[in-house]
């Protein structure tokens, strides 16, 4: 197999048969679509032909079998069905699979014989449910003479008639394939039958009989040019359009120029006043090959650039801060040192762009998902898909099509109540699922909300409880958005059986973790009866990661800039504990945890009032910490001593050449409402001694 | 005579819309020893480059969306500026209808894919074969 093309045919197959699952599912609303039946059919024409080239014969006849199946449908020789789509659908499955296996360096398996059988089926024009063959006419291979000719037709233009002038039927071959033995000997043979779309066939039509062999074709060219060539002499091209080319089996020829089997230039005379081909002649002086407008690039040799930048931005962060130390007076050092940054900063966002894709790619198996879920559950659907242009990194895409899907089924599965059930409450039988990308300056927002029943919390938490995720007085604690959150916690599922749509392989808490792992926030808003609306939101780009640098007595750490609300200072008096917590009144309507560093990094608790202590607060708490040094661009390493269950995300190189470790905010605050007691106990404590 | 006495610097358009496929037509004339190439997505964007810049010969896929290979030979054929340049067609089988069709709107030469270089040779060989001849007759 030719890894170059493979390289190459791939992806391509791969956008091909999004594009075709994309129309087909169009086809199910708008069946009688020629544009779209045009589409998926050169969709299959198209895989056919380059895995062709790759050997992968499977795939070749798989795609054959479709692609007749389209082509049938597509000159409405067939009307598109239900159980049409539903095989086009799997059929298109199944390419998926023969795609991956030739990814990993196999030469696909032959599809499953079923859904082949029931495709060869369909395309044949019987349903698979009446499996009677039609009785085909004997398929004869006829001993032939060939005789062209062209003569003036009924209606006085040039016409090339194809004549044969014997024919000695052969036995039928039985098989649908042919070898390439017998297709060159059926070929020589075939030269006089009908070509159908000029003539009425009056005979059966063979599978080989309309094929065209290079010596006839060359006979053709002969006798509609002579020795001359197309595009030269005798323009019969302009009047191609009208003219017969007609096939009279079996009956004798008329003026019939009697054609040898061999190419002959010299067979008709020529005038002599034709311009010189340019073909032969003409060199095309410094010509070159054009660059393809657009390239594709291996994701592994991005990554290595991205990383490489992220070196590049990493020293010259230390650059820097090594001539801020230098003094003023150097001042071609401190120009150097801008335009450095400068540059650096144009090369991290230029490579950023590089990263770059539309979420066109992550939404595009949506429809498929809502259908067949909505299918398999019975319940009516509707999918509005917003912002497919929007741009994000890369990162996201590849990780977010399992959550996306999940997200979808769950919504379908729990979220989406079924049409009676909906008639009832008094809404439209049909329900709305919403997925929306939107651009938010640095962020992109990735959004998936239902009208459906919405979230009931006290359930929720009821069922948290009994799967043992939290404890009664755990539960008791909560508030009702807390409570809807259990969703996400790893070991919850509200159904009991796990049900084929919503219950496989991903759940909620890998949704979850994957936006986390992504550097996103997650967001659930759910208001009962009317519907839940979950989303994500992901930085632009995964290249940089803006941290703030803080001070824990003598040690530095990061924290990331985007889980950061505001830095504040504290005041003891808005510290208060409540319901076994301690908490901060940060204004007269939000009460957050407080997160203390020192305890928990140091084992030590931050004394107020006898060392200095500053605030820094996230999204879900308040940290507390002895100063706020300043802000850079840094670059996430990853680190992989530590166990699974740790606060940092990673670690990157400061400015002044230091590793710093980066804090994760939410397991941080997570860890402290899971151990609000220990907290609670130390925070009083300090309280005691302060 | 053949594709031995063609100057190998002649410069080809390829038209697909399958950019896999538009490569691989590439590699194998390369191997041939062509190496000027323009590529096109479809039979319209071929127009544009054939009135851009000269081109000595087309080869183009019969099943394209926007303008079908067979539809961009009769814009060839019809056009004075254009009609001289020999066009070889891609095609998945070797239907005669269809070939016979491309034939009258004046195709040079047909091959089924997949094919290999030496197939590509024998097609080209039989084009310029034909080409040569008619210059021949010229005088």
């Amino acid at each position: 197999m030719d890894m170059d093309i493979l390289q190459d045919y791939l992806p391509e197959a791969r956008e091909l048969l999004e594009k075709a699952q994309d129309d087909t599912l169009r086809l199910e609303s708008d069946p009688g679509n020629d544009e779209v039946l045009a589409s998926v059919f050169r969709a299959f024409h198209t895989l056919k032909g380059g895995a062709g080239f790759l050997e992968a014969e499977n795939l070749v006849n798989w795609t054959h079998h479709l692609e007749d199946l389209l082509d049938k449908l597509r000159s409405h020789t067939l009307v598109v069905t239900g159980p049409m789509i539903d095989a086009i659908l799997r059929g298109l499955d199944v390419i998926d699979d023969m795609l991956q296996q030739l990814a990993s360096g196999e030469n696909p398996a032959p599809g499953p014989e079923d859904l082949s059988s029931i495709i060869r089926q369909l395309a044949s024009g019987t349903t698979p449910a009446d499996p009677v063959q039609p009785i085909l006419p004997a398929c004869a291979a006829p001993e032939a003479t060939l005789k062209v000719s062209q003569r003036a037709t009924a209606n006085g233009q040039a016409g090339l008639f194809l004549e044969r002038a014997d024919a000695t039927p052969s036995p039928d071959t039985g098989s649908d394939e042919i070898s390439a033995e017998e297709f060159e000997a059926t070929l020589d043979a075939l030269y006089g039958t009908q070509a159908p779309g000029y003539a009425p066939a009056p005979e059966s039509q063979c599978a080989a009989s309309d094929e065209i062999s290079p010596e006839e074709f060359e006979q053709v060219l002969d006798q509609l040019y002579g020795d001359k060539a197309p595009g030269f002499g005798t323009d019969t091209s302009s009047k191609a359009g009208d003219l017969p080319v007609n096939t009279t089996p079996g009956n004798p020829p008329v003026a019939s120029v009697e054609a040898a089997p061999a190419p002959s230039p010299a067979a008709a005379p020529s005038p002599p006043s034709q311009p010189a081909a340019p073909t032969a002649v003409r060199s095309s002086s410094g010509a070159q090959e054009t660059a393809d407008a657009t390239l594709r690039v291996d994701a592994a040799r991005l990554d290595a650039v991205m990383n490489q930048v992220g070196e590049l931005v990493l020293l010259r962060n230390r650059l820097s801060s090594a001539i801020g130390s230098l003094g003023e007076e150097n001042e071609d050092m401190l120009r150097i040192a801008r335009e450095v940054d400068l540059t650096v900063n144009d090369i991290q966002s230029t490579v950023m762009r590089l990263r770059m894709q539309p979420c066109k790619r992550l939404f595009q198996q949506l429809p498929r998902v809502v259908r067949d879920a909505s299918r398999q559950l019975s319940k009516e659907v509707t999918l509005e898909i917003v912002g497919e242009d929007v741009e994000i990194d890369k990162a996201v895409v590849d990780a977010l099509s399992g959550p996306m899907t999940h997200l979808l089924r769950n919504s379908l599965d729990h979220g989406v109540e079924t049409p009676a059930e909906r008639q009832a409450a008094g809404k439209s039988r049909s329900a709305k699922i919403r997925v929306a990308a939107v651009h938010l300056g640095d962020k992109v927002r990735i959004e998936v909300a239902d009208d459906g029943r919405g979230i009931d919390s006290q359930f929720v938490m009821q069922k948290a409880i009994d799967k043992g995720v939290i404890s009664a007085e755990q539960g008791a604690r909560l508030s009702e958005q807390e409570a809807v959150e259990l969703i996400f916690r790893p070991g919850f599922s509200t159904n009991d059986q796990v049900t084929d749509i919503s219950g496989r392989g991903v759940g909620m808490d890998v949704v979850k973790e994957t936006v986390r792992k992504l550097r996103g926030r997650l967001e659930i808003q759910t208001r009962p009866g009317l519907g839940t609306s979950i989303s994500m939101e992901f930085p632009l780009t995964m290249a940089v990661l803006p941290v703030l640098y803080l001070r824990l007595r003598r040690e530095i750490y990061a924290l990331p800039v985007s889980s950061i609300e505001s830095l504040l200072d504290l005041q003891e008096n808005r510290i208060h504990r409540m319901s076994g917590r301690t908490v901060y009144r940060v204004d007269g309507t939000e009460v957050v945890p407080i997160v203390d560093l020192g305890a928990l990094l140091h084992e030590r608790p931050l004394r107020l009032g006898s060392e200095p202590i500053e605030g820094v607060l996230t999204e879900h708490g308040l940290f507390m910490v002895s100063e706020v040094l300043g802000n850079e661009d840094s670059v996430v390493k990853p680190i992989d001593f530590l166990a699974e269950q740790n606060w940092y995300q990673g670690a990157t190189i400061s400015g002044k050449g230091n590793v710093v470790l980066i804090l994760d905010a939410n397991a941080l605050v997570n860890h402290v409402l899971d151990h609000h007691d220990d907290q609670a106990n130390s925070n009083m404590a300090r309280k005691g001694a302060a | 005579m053949g594709i031995d006495q063609v100057d190998k610097g002649i410069h080809i358009l390829v038209v697909d819309d399958f950019s896999t496929m538009r490569r691989i037509v590439r590699n194998l004339l390369r191997e041939l020893g062509f190496s000027n190439f323009d590529e096109a997505e479809d039979g319209v964007q071929a127009l544009q480059k054939l009135h851009s810049r000269p081109f000595d010969f087309v080869v183009s896929d019969w099943n394209m969306p926007n303008m079908q290979g067979i539809d961009l030979l009769r814009a060839i054929r019809s056009d004075p500026q254009l009609k001289h340049i020999p066009v070889l067609m891609v095609t998945a089988e070797a239907k005669r209808e269809n070939i016979l069709e491309a034939a009258q709107a004046g195709v040079n030469g047909y091959i089924v894919k997949p094919f290999t270089a030496e197939t590509l040779k024998e097609k080209l060989d039989s084009v310029f074969k034909r080409l040569q001849a008619a210059q021949g007759g010229q005088g």
